[in-house]
């Protein structure tokens, strides 16, 4: 039997901002888009101002109604991105295989552990203090053993719980709840099952089974194994399932000449070329994407013919790229690198007879960065030509993607 | 227009064109044979613009004109009629080929739109056997770079220095070098484009008939006879190999080119697996210890050579070392080592006609 844990950090973003500013603690806040507009929309409210009635999606202004002393935050990704990834590494202390499901979300697979820590509720719980004590946040836990009954899990108590699953208390604590607390029911399918008489989970997993893939097709049949709790899909690293690795940036301001783009693509390639190190993968294709001030979006892509991880190589062929495809009347908004092809690095490299002493000069400087920002900060370490244009530093980079992988239940393993 | 001819003769003459015929539909006449009957001969030609091949048919003539048609169905066609005479005439626009009891009408196109060959003054320059031009080209071609990152690496490179003739290919990371003592002419540097030198290996026989070379300065041409081959030369200069070739090196082993090749080839296929194609060389004394593992196993293999010089260890991707040799032509070859991250040269035991030379795979440096 596996062991997997489903870890959700709770009401994320306000928790961060809660844990960055004691000023917060203990008070309703809100993550809000446009916080001074009553149109802005709600992101994530604290539990203090879930109380009130607060919720995801509201306005400002509707928000503002149910509870008048909320604390407005605007959204600040560059933290939630840096707590997310701190989270992660927690997670990976404990077991290699973690799946990032989004910004707050993970699945690890923790069989084979317990020597090292304890059954699945005492790593779980583990995590939790970990988690609490380094970030000073909290996650639910699920724990069962499968991907999806542990997501489930986790939802059950909230905030700051663990919650165990096993096969056999399925019938008493998963099937009487409501259809549309089932992955993969949204509110079009909780109708149509709704009309043919199933409201809960175990309705649908008592129905029989050719009645609703007849009804349903392939969806259905999916829809029975996960309300029967079958799910037999594997933890999957990013290692194995990522295609590409790429940041993108909304420039503060539009670019207007080359020189300006050459900077903030070596702002992105940095962060794509750290990532890929990380990760230990190389890729051999790089990938630009620029968007003009009139909304107009391209993506182009070379292959580069043999696999890379430096900074250098991927923002020389990002400039490249832009360079050939610029028409420089366009002032640029957006812009993104990419890094596809991805396999896992060897270690090892095939020499060249061009240029090996700059690329091998760049992959030890590379490292070396890595290792001083590791220790030091992003800022111990900046190239001198991110010295001129000081504004750089505090560009948001984004993570294209990244947060969303395909439908994370349909990864091998499986014999649906 | 009218003729008659053997099937097989006009088959093999189409083979030959084809060969230079586009395949793109940008320019559609491109996609066509033009054919062109004299007095005293038949000609078939086909031109992407960058490679012209024109050759000579047998054929009984009975009205001079020209026609183009499209080469893939004229020679679909005729490679399915029975062997016996063709007679091929066309009326207005109408191209008639007719054997037996089969008859077939396309419709041709203009042969005026049809763009002409450079013409090039044959004043032979260089003459060599149709069987070494062979050898040359298979011995050299597959170290053409496939990317575009330096254009000029997609051919080979043609030089006539000292008396010696010389072909040199190479991409980033290998080089192959085949020589020949041509005699006393004229120096010359030219690059071929690597698509010219594969279609013309398609045509060169395993012969001794003399291939007589011409060059302009944007063209080559080759005439092997009946057959004319002209093509584009690629702009640009040529790196300058000489300086990337050592002329010492700190060990040297010997090996049977068979045995050699018969171990990497299994290594690789684990290799391969890992995508990376990487195997590990371990000389010591007398013997050569071939590994490589990916995810899925690991294999170990031995071979015995001879060795000059101290040990050393040393990775290589496998497709490297394999393509030389499947193609060197010496039962025993050496390889000269300095370190494991300098170039290995692969040499002929038994003549100096052939130089590779393949750089290692290195350990990236971690701080």
């Amino acid at each position: 039997m596996r062991k997997i844990l489903h870890v959700d950090l709770n009401a994320f973003y306000a928790s961060v901002e809660q844990a960055l500013n004691p000023d917060l603690e203990g008070l309703p806040v809100a993550v809000a888009g446009d916080k001074e507009k009553r149109t802005g929309i709600i992101l994530t409210s604290s539990y203090e101002a879930r109380k009130f009635g607060v919720k995801t999606g509201m306005t400002v202004g509707d928000a503002k109604n149910l509870c008048p002393n909320l604390v407005l935050v605007k959204p600040n990704f560059k933290n939630y991105m840096s707590y997310s990834i701190r989270v992660m590494d927690i997670l990976r202390s404990f077991s290699p295989d973690v799946e990032q499901f989004s910004i707050d979300e993970a699945w690890v697979d923790v069989t084979g552990c317990e020597h090292l820590f304890g059954d699945g509720a005492e790593i779980a719980d583990k995590i939790r203090h970990k988690i609490k004590d380094e970030l000073n946040i909290t996650a639910s836990v699920g724990v069962s053993y499968c991907k999806l009954v542990a997501k489930m899990a986790s939802d059950l108590k909230k905030p700051d719980a663990t919650t165990v699953v096993m096969k056999e208390d399925l019938e008493k604590v998963i099937w009487p709840l409501p259809i549309n607390d089932l992955m993969g029911v949204g509110r079009k399918t909780r109708i149509k099952l709704n009309d043919i008489g199933i409201f809960t989970i175990g309705d649908l997993a008592n129905s029989s089974l050719s009645f609703i893939e007849k009804r349903f097709g392939k969806v259905g049949r999916y829809l029975w194994y996960f309300a029967n709790g079958i799910d037999n899909s594997k933890v999957s690293t990013l290692r194995e399932t990522a295609k590409g690795i790429g940041n993108s940036i909304t420039t503060p301001r539009d670019i207007v000449n080359l020189e300006e783009a050459s900077e903030v693509l070596m702002v992105l390639s940095e962060s794509v070329g750290k990532r890929l190190r990380e990760h230990g993968l190389e890729g051999d294709v790089i990938e630009i994407t620029v968007r003009t001030s009139d909304f107009n979006t391209f993506v182009r892509q070379r292959k580069i013919y043999h696999h890379t991880d430096t900074t250098y190589e991927i923002h020389k062929n990002a400039l490249k790229l832009l360079s050939e495809n610029w028409v420089n009347e366009n002032r640029i908004r957006l812009l993104g690198v990419r890094v596809t092809g991805l396999r896992e690095s060897s270690g090892f490299k095939q020499m060249s007879f061009f240029e090996e002493k700059a690329v091998q000069k760049n992959e030890v400087l590379d490292r070396c960065m890595d290792t001083i920002r590791d220790k030091y900060g992003k800022n111990a370490i900046v190239r001198a030509s991110m010295m001129v244009n000081e504004s750089h530093k505090s560009i948001n980079i984004v993570s294209d993607k990244e947060w969303t992988p395909m439908n994370p239940f349909n990864k091998g393993g499986g014999n649906l | 227009m009218w003729f008659t001819c053997e099937k097989d003769v006009l088959q093999e003459a189409i083979n030959i064109v084809q060969k230079a015929a586009s395949n793109k539909t940008t320019f559609p006449i491109l996609e066509g044979i033009l054919i062109t009957v004299e007095k005293d001969r038949v000609i078939l030609s086909a031109t992407d613009l960058d490679l012209g091949i024109e050759t000579y048919v047998n054929a009984d003539i009975h009205q001079v004109g020209s026609v183009v048609l499209n080469s893939k169905i004229l020679g679909e066609f005729i490679r399915k009629l029975p062997n016996d005479v063709i007679t091929v005439k066309k009326e207005n626009n109408d191209v008639y080929i007719t054997c037996l009891k089969s008859e077939f009408v396309l419709v041709g196109n203009n042969p005026e739109e049809f763009p002409k060959l450079p013409v090039i003054n044959e004043n032979t320059m260089y003459e060599i056997s149709q069987d070494l031009l062979r050898n040359f080209i298979k011995q050299t071609i597959f170290a053409v770079a496939t990317d575009e990152t330096r254009p000029i690496l997609t051919g080979v490179l043609f030089e006539v220095r000292n008396e010696v003739l010389s072909f040199v290919a190479l991409d980033g990371y290998r080089l192959a070098l085949k020589s020949y003592e041509i005699g006393n002419k004229d120096n010359i540097s030219a690059v071929i484009p690597g698509k010219t030198l594969i279609e013309i290996s398609k045509i060169l026989e395993p012969i001794n008939e003399p291939v007589k070379i011409t060059f302009t300065p944007n063209h080559i041409l080759f005439n092997l006879g009946d057959t004319k081959i002209i093509s584009r030369l690629l702009d640009g200069e040529f790196i300058n190999y000489r300086q990337i070739i050592p002329d010492e090196y700190r060990m040297k082993v010997k090996v049977k080119t068979n045995e050699l090749m018969e171990s990497i080839e299994r290594a690789s296929l684990l290799a391969r697996e890992g995508k990376t194609n990487l195997i590990k060389f371990e000389i010591k004394e007398d013997k050569m210890v071939i590994t490589s593992n990916s995810q899925m196993g690991k294999v170990y293999e031995e071979v015995n050579i001879e060795l000059e010089g101290e040990g050393l260890k040393i990775a290589f991707n496998s497709k490297y070392f394999l393509d030389v040799l499947r193609i060197i032509d010496s039962e025993e070859i050496y390889l000269e080592f300095s370190s494991n991250v300098s170039p290995c040269l692969v040499k002929k035991v038994d003549s100096k006609d052939y130089i590779y030379l393949v750089l290692p795979v290195r350990l990236v440096d971690t701080v």
